[in-house]
C-alpha cells in the first residue's frame, strides 16, 4: 500500500528536482528550462525571469529605466512577444516594494491586462521580487491561462522556489563558463599543438579553430553572433581583421581600426574597454547615459544590424527586438591585439534577446584565452620570421663577402657596386626597409653626402627634383646635431627615430618616411658614414632590425677599408713597379756613369804614376827623388782609392769579384813589394819615423814556384795590409814584409807590424766591413774600416784566405795572405 | 804675425807652411797635427793667441801610442769626422779666442756639412774653404780676413 508522503517530504522533492535540473544545464537556454521545472512544480503555463535593466535609477521619487526579460519559458511560441516592463507596472511595483503579489484575474486589474497579457490568453499570474547575487534587482512571474488562479499554498511555493532561482540562476551561469572555457582552452591547445608542427606561418588553421570557439561562445551565450577580430602585427599593423564569425552571410566589415569613426566596435579598440549597449533599440533614446559611458561612441551600422536582426527573429516581434550588443578587447597587458563581439542574442523563439551584464563577463575570461593563444602565436611567428631573417641576412651576407672578394680583386675595385648590393640585401633582409641609402664622410667639407641610394623613391619627380635630392649634404658639428645622421656621428651608435613626425633630429628628405634607422658604417672607433633604412608604409620596423643595421654598417665599414685600402695598395704597387723601373734606370745610369768616371779618374793616376816612374829611373837630385817618390806614393794611394770605390761597391751589392789572373814571376812579386814599402814610407809623417821593409830572404822559397795572381787585387790587398800598418803603428818601429811556404805547401805574404794590438776576441771581428777597434778610430783622420773587408774577399775570391794573428806581448802583428800551394786552384776556383 | 795650422796630413802642411812662408814671410806658423795636442795646447792659445787659424775639420784625436792620451766621451761618440768644428768651438767659448778669425779649410763640400756649416756661418769670424792645389783664394782670405782685423 502506497504511503502518502508528507507535504515537506513532497515540497522538498520538487524543490530536488529544480535544484537537480538547474546544475544539469550548460547553455544560458538551461536558465530557461529551470523556469519550465519551476512552472512544472505549481502547474503554471508560462514563467519569465525579470531584471532591472543597467541605466534604472529605483531610488528616485518616480524610478527609470524598465525591467528586461532576462529569461522565460512558455510551452509554446507566443503569439506576442514581450520584452520589457516599465516600473509602474505590477511587476515593477512588486521590484520597487520587494513585495510579492498574486493577481488572481487580469481581467479585472487594469494595470496587468496588456496586449501580451491579452493575446497570450493569461488570466492570472504570481510575481515575486528577487536580488540576484550581484545584488541587482528582478522578478520571477509565474503566468497561467486557465481559470484557475494560483491558491495561497501555490504562491507560497512559488515564492520559495522564486528565493533559490538567484542561487541557481549562478550555478547555470558559473557552469556554462567553467564549461565554454574548457571547450575553448581545449580547441586552442589543438590549434596552438597544430601551428606549431607547421613549417609555415599561415594562421589559416588558427582561423578554422577560432571560429571553432565563436560557435561555442554563440551557443553559450545564445547569440546568433560572436566574432573574433585580431590585430595581425606582421602583415597590416593596426588593422583588426575578421579572423572568425559566425555571424550569417557576409559581414558588412571585415577589418576596423581602433578609432571611434569605426563604429562601436572601433570604441572598445580604441579604448582597450569593454562596450555594451544594453539594448540596442534603445540607443538613441539612451544616447546620453550610453555616451556618458562611453564618451565619443558612434554606432554606424544600424540598419545592418536591425535588417539582420528581422531576418532572424521571429515575427512576433513587432518592433525593433530589443537586442544587447557586446564588444570585448582582446588585451595582452595595457596593449590592443583585438577585440570579441557579440551580437544579437536569441535565447529562445521567442526571446529574450538581452546579455545580462554578468553573463557579458563571460565574454572577458575567453577573450583573455584567445588573447593568450593569439599572442603565443604571434611570439612564434615572430620568432620564426627573426630566425629567417638571420637566416636570409646571413647568407647574404655570405654571398656579398664573395661579391666584394670578386670586385676587391679586379684592377680598379669599385666601392659603388658593393655598397650597391649591401643595399640590395639590406632591402630583402629587413621588413619594411623601402628607401635605403648609404651617406659617406666629406672630411673636408665636414659633412655627410649620398654615397649610393636604393629604393623607386629616389628616382620619384622631375629630373633636376632627382638630382637636388641626391646632392643634399648634411652638417657635422660639434653642436647640437641637426640630422639623425649627424646624431649618429656625435653618439657612435645606432639611432632609431621612431616616429618622423616627432624626432627632434630627424631631417627630412621623403615626406613620406614615418620611420628611419641609422647606422654607423665603421670599423673600431672609426666611422666613415651612415647606413640610413627608411620606412614609409603602417607597422614598425622588426625587433631586430636595428641589430641588422649596425651589423650591415659594421660589415660596410669593413668593406669600405679594404676597398680603400687595397685602392691604396694598388697604386702604390704601380708607382713603386714605376719606381722600380726608374730605380733600375737610374742604376744602370749610375753604374755607366761610375765606370766612365773611374776611368776618367784611373786615367791620370795611372799616367802620372807612369810618369813619376819613368823620372825616376832617371839620374836625379836626392830631393827632387823624395819629391818624385812622394808624388809616385801619393798617386798609387789615389790608384788604389780609385780601385777601392769599385770593389766596395761590388761587393757592397754582393756582386763576386772578377779576377784578372796572370802569372806573377818572383821579381815582379819582388818589384811589387819594393814600390808598395817605398810609396808607404813616404806617405807617412817622418816624424814619427817608420820604416818599411821587405825581407827578400825569405821569398826566395818562391822562386820556383809559378804563383798566378790577379795583379792589380793583389797590389790592393798588400797597400791594404801596409796602409793599415802605417796608421797603427807606433812610431820608431819597423813594419816588415815577408813570405814563404807554409807546412802545407801553401805560401804567403805577410805584414808584421808594432803598433795598436788586435785582440784575440777580435780576430773574427776585424775582416767585417766598417770594423775599427776603439783606439784605431782615435788614431786615423781618414778611412771607414772596409780595409780588411776588401782583403778578405780579394783572398776568397783567389781561393785564398786573410790570416790575422792576435798581437803578442810585444805588440807585435802580423797578417798573412795565404794562397793556395796547388796554383791550379785559382783557376778552378774562378771557373766555380 | 802668429798663424796657427792645425793639420794632421803631413803632406798637406808641409806644402801650406812652405808656401805661407813664402806669401807671408815674416809669419810665424804653428803647426798641430791632432784634436789631443791642440786641446794640450788651448791654455797657451787662450794667453798668447794667434792671428789666425787654418783649420782642417777631420782630424785625428792622436798618433797611435801604447800609451795614448784619454779621448773625451764626445770624441770616443762622434770620432774624427767633425773634430775641427769641436776645435773651433773651444775657441768661441774663451772670450780671448772668441773672435778669432777661423779658416775652416777642408776636402769636404758645403753640402757635405749642411746645417753645421748654418750654424758656423753665423760667427762673422768664422769661414769655410775648400781645399784646392791653387793656395791663392786661401791667401786671398788670410789677407782679408787679417785686414778685418787690422781695421
Amino acid at each position: 500500500m502506497a504511503v502518502a508522503a508528507p507535504r515537506e517530504a513532497i515540497r522538498d522533492i520538487t524543490l530536488t528536482r529544480l535544484v537537480d535540473g538547474a546544475l544539469r544545464q550548460q547553455t544560458l537556454s538551461g536558465v530557461g528550462k529551470m523556469l519550465q521545472e519551476l512552472a512544472g512544480i505549481v502547474r503554471a503555463s508560462g514563467c519569465i525571469l525579470w531584471e532591472a535593466s543597467p541605466f534604472s535609477d529605483l531610488k528616485s521619487v518616480e524610478p527609470t529605466g524598465h525591467l528586461f526579460v532576462l529569461a522565460q519559458w512558455f510551452p509554446e511560441e507566443l503569439t506576442r512577444v514581450i520584452h520589457d516592463l516599465p516600473f509602474s507596472s505590477t511587476t515593477g511595483e512588486a521590484v520597487l516594494k520587494q513585495r510579492p503579489e498574486n493577481v488572481p484575474d487580469v481581467e479585472k486589474d487594469h494595470r496587468v491586462y496588456t496586449q501580451f497579457i491579452k493575446e497570450n490568453e493569461i488570466r492570472s499570474f504570481c510575481t515575486m521580487p528577487i536580488t540576484f547575487l550581484d545584488g541587482k534587482l528582478g522578478a520571477l512571474n509565474v503566468y497561467r491561462k486557465g481559470l484557475d488562479p494560483f491558491t495561497p499554498a501555490e504562491f507560497a511555493k512559488i515564492q520559495e522556489a522564486a528565493s533559490l532561482v538567484p542561487s541557481l540562476y549562478q550555478a547555470i551561469l558559473n557552469r556554462v563558463s567553467l564549461d565554454l572555457l574548457v571547450k575553448v582552452n581545449d580547441l586552442l591547445r589543438d590549434a596552438q599543438r597544430e601551428v606549431q608542427e607547421q613549417e609555415d606561418d599561415s594562421i589559416e588553421y588558427a582561423r578554422g579553430k577560432l571560429r571553432d570557439v565563436c560557435i561555442n561562445v554563440a551557443n553559450a551565450l545564445q547569440c546568433l553572433e560572436a566574432t573574433i577580430l585580431l590585430e595581425d602585427a606582421f602583415c597590416a599593423p593596426g588593422v583588426y581583421q575578421v579572423m572568425a564569425s559566425t555571424w550569417p552571410g557576409p559581414l558588412k566589415k571585415t577589418s576596423y581600426r581602433a578609432s571611434t569613426a569605426h563604429g562601436l566596435t572601433g570604441w572598445a579598440l580604441a579604448n582597450g574597454q569593454p562596450l555594451k549597449i544594453f539594448d540596442l533599440a534603445r540607443f538613441d533614446s539612451d544616447l546620453a547615459s550610453i555616451r556618458y559611458q562611453y564618451p565619443g561612441v558612434r554606432w554606424k551600422d544600424q540598419d545592418h544590424v536591425q535588417e539582420k536582426a528581422r531576418e532572424y527573429l521571429p515575427k512576433s516581434a513587432q518592433r525593433l527586438p530589443a537586442l544587447s550588443f557586446v564588444v570585448m578587447p582582446v588585451l595582452i597587458g595595457k596593449r590592443v591585439i583585438g577585440a570579441m563581439r557579440c551580437s544579437i542574442p536569441l535565447k529562445g523563439p521567442s526571446g529574450p534577446f538581452y546579455l545580462a551584464d554578468r553573463e557579458v563577463e563571460l565574454l572577458r575570461l575567453v577573450a583573455n584565452q584567445v588573447g593568450q593563444f593569439w599572442n603565443d602565436l604571434h611570439t612564434r611567428r615572430r620568432i620564426r620570421q627573426e630566425n629567417r631573417s638571420w637566416k636570409s641576412l646571413v647568407e647574404s651576407v655570405g654571398k656579398l663577402n664573395n661579391f666584394v672578394y670578386r670586385e676587391l680583386n679586379k684592377e680598379i675595385p669599385e666601392e659603388r657596386q658593393i655598397f650597391s648590393e649591401a643595399l640590395r640585401i639590406t632591402r630583402s633582409a629587413i621588413h619594411g626597409a623601402d628607401i635605403m641609402d648609404i651617406r659617406l664622410l666629406d672630411v673636408n667639407r665636414k659633412c655627410l653626402y649620398f654615397f649610393e641610394t636604393a629604393g623607386e623613391a629616389w628616382n620619384r619627380g622631375a629630373p633636376e627634383e632627382v638630382l637636388s635630392r641626391k646632392s643634399r649634404t648634411f652638417p657635422l658639428g660639434a653642436g647640437k646635431p641637426t640630422s639623425a645622421g649627424a646624431y649618429v656621428f656625435q653618439t657612435q651608435g645606432v639611432y632609431v627615430v621612431e616616429d618622423t613626425k616627432k624626432d627632434p633630429y630627424y631631417s627630412e628628405t621623403f615626406p613620406d618616411t614615418r620611420r628611419m634607422i641609422v647606422a654607423p658604417i665603421r670599423v673600431e672607433g672609426t666611422i666613415f658614414g651612415v647606413l640610413d633604412i627608411r620606412g614609409t608604409g603602417g607597422g614598425r620596423f622588426p625587433r631586430h632590425a636595428h641589430i641588422m643595421a649596425e651589423l650591415l654598417g659594421n660589415q660596410l665599414g669593413l668593406y669600405h677599408y679594404l676597398a680603400t685600402t687595397i685602392g691604396k695598395l694598388k697604386s702604390a704597387e704601380t708607382a713603386l713597379k714605376a719606381k722600380v723601373e726608374e730605380l733600375g734606370r737610374m742604376q744602370r745610369q749610375e753604374k755607366q756613369t761610375f765606370e766612365d768616371l773611374t776611368h776618367q779618374l784611373k786615367s791620370p793616376i795611372l799616367l802620372a804614376h807612369a810618369r813619376a816612374q819613368d823620372l825616376l829611373q832617371n839620374e836625379l837630385g836626392s830631393a827632387q827623388r823624395s819629391a818624385l817618390l812622394a808624388i809616385r806614393g801619393l798617386c798609387g794611394k789615389a790608384k788604389r782609392a780609385t780601385l777601392s770605390v769599385g770593389l766596395f761597391a761590388d761587393l757592397a751589392r754582393q756582386r763576386p769579384l772578377h779576377l784578372k789572373v796572370s802569372q806573377l814571376y818572383y821579381s815582379e812579386l819582388l818589384k811589387l813589394l819594393n814600390e808598395a814599402t817605398v810609396d808607404h814610407e813616404f806617405l807617412i809623417d817622418p816624424d814619427r819615423r817608420i820604416r818599411f821593409q821587405v825581407d827578400r830572404d825569405s821569398f826566395v822559397v818562391l822562386r820556383g814556384m809559378r804563383v798566378y795572381v790577379d795583379r792589380d787585387l793583389l797590389e790592393q790587398a798588400v797597400s791594404n795590409l801596409l796602409d793599415n800598418a802605417g796608421k797603427y803603428s807606433y812610431s820608431n818601429t819597423v813594419v816588415r814584409i815577408y813570405g814563404g811556404a807554409t807546412g802545407k805547401g801553401r805560401f804567403h805574404i805577410s805584414v808584421s807590424s808594432v803598433g795598436l794590438p788586435i785582440k784575440a776576441t777580435e780576430i773574427s771581428e776585424c775582416i767585417k766591413r766598417g770594423w775599427r777597434s776603439e783606439k784605431a778610430q782615435l788614431s786615423t783622420g781618414e778611412g771607414s774600416g772596409i780595409g780588411l773587408w776588401i782583403v778578405h774577399h780579394i783572398m776568397q775570391a783567389h781561393g785564398g784566405s786573410l790570416v790575422v794573428a792576435p798581437t803578442d806581448s810585444k805588440s807585435q802583428n802580423d797578417v798573412k795572405l795565404v794562397f793556395p800551394a796547388n796554383q791550379e786552384l785559382i783557376f778552378e776556383h774562378i771557373a766555380r | 804675425m802668429n798663424i796657427l795650422l792645425v793639420e794632421d796630413d803631413h803632406n798637406q802642411a808641409r806644402i801650406l807652411m812652405d808656401n805661407l812662408a813664402k806669401e807671408f814671410p815674416s809669419a810665424h806658423v804653428e803647426w798641430l797635427k791632432t784634436e789631443s795636442s791642440f786641446r794640450d795646447s788651448l791654455e797657451q792659445l787662450i794667453a798668447n793667441p794667434p792671428d789666425l787659424t787654418i783649420m782642417d775639420i777631420m782630424l785625428r784625436w792622436a798618433d797611435p801610442a801604447p800609451e795614448m792620451p784619454e779621448a773625451p766621451e764626445e770624441v770616443k761618440k762622434e770620432g774624427f769626422y767633425r773634430a775641427g768644428i769641436r776645435c773651433q768651438d773651444l775657441l768661441s767659448s774663451h772670450r780671448e779666442t772668441a773672435d778669432l778669425p777661423v779658416l775652416l779649410y777642408t776636402l769636404l763640400e758645403s753640402s757635405d756639412l749642411g746645417p753645421e756649416l748654418d750654424d758656423l756661418k753665423k760667427r762673422k769670424n768664422v769661414t769655410h774653404l775648400r781645399k784646392q792645389s791653387d793656395l791663392t783664394p786661401l791667401f786671398a782670405q788670410i789677407h782679408h780676413a787679417i785686414g778685418d782685423r787690422k781695421r
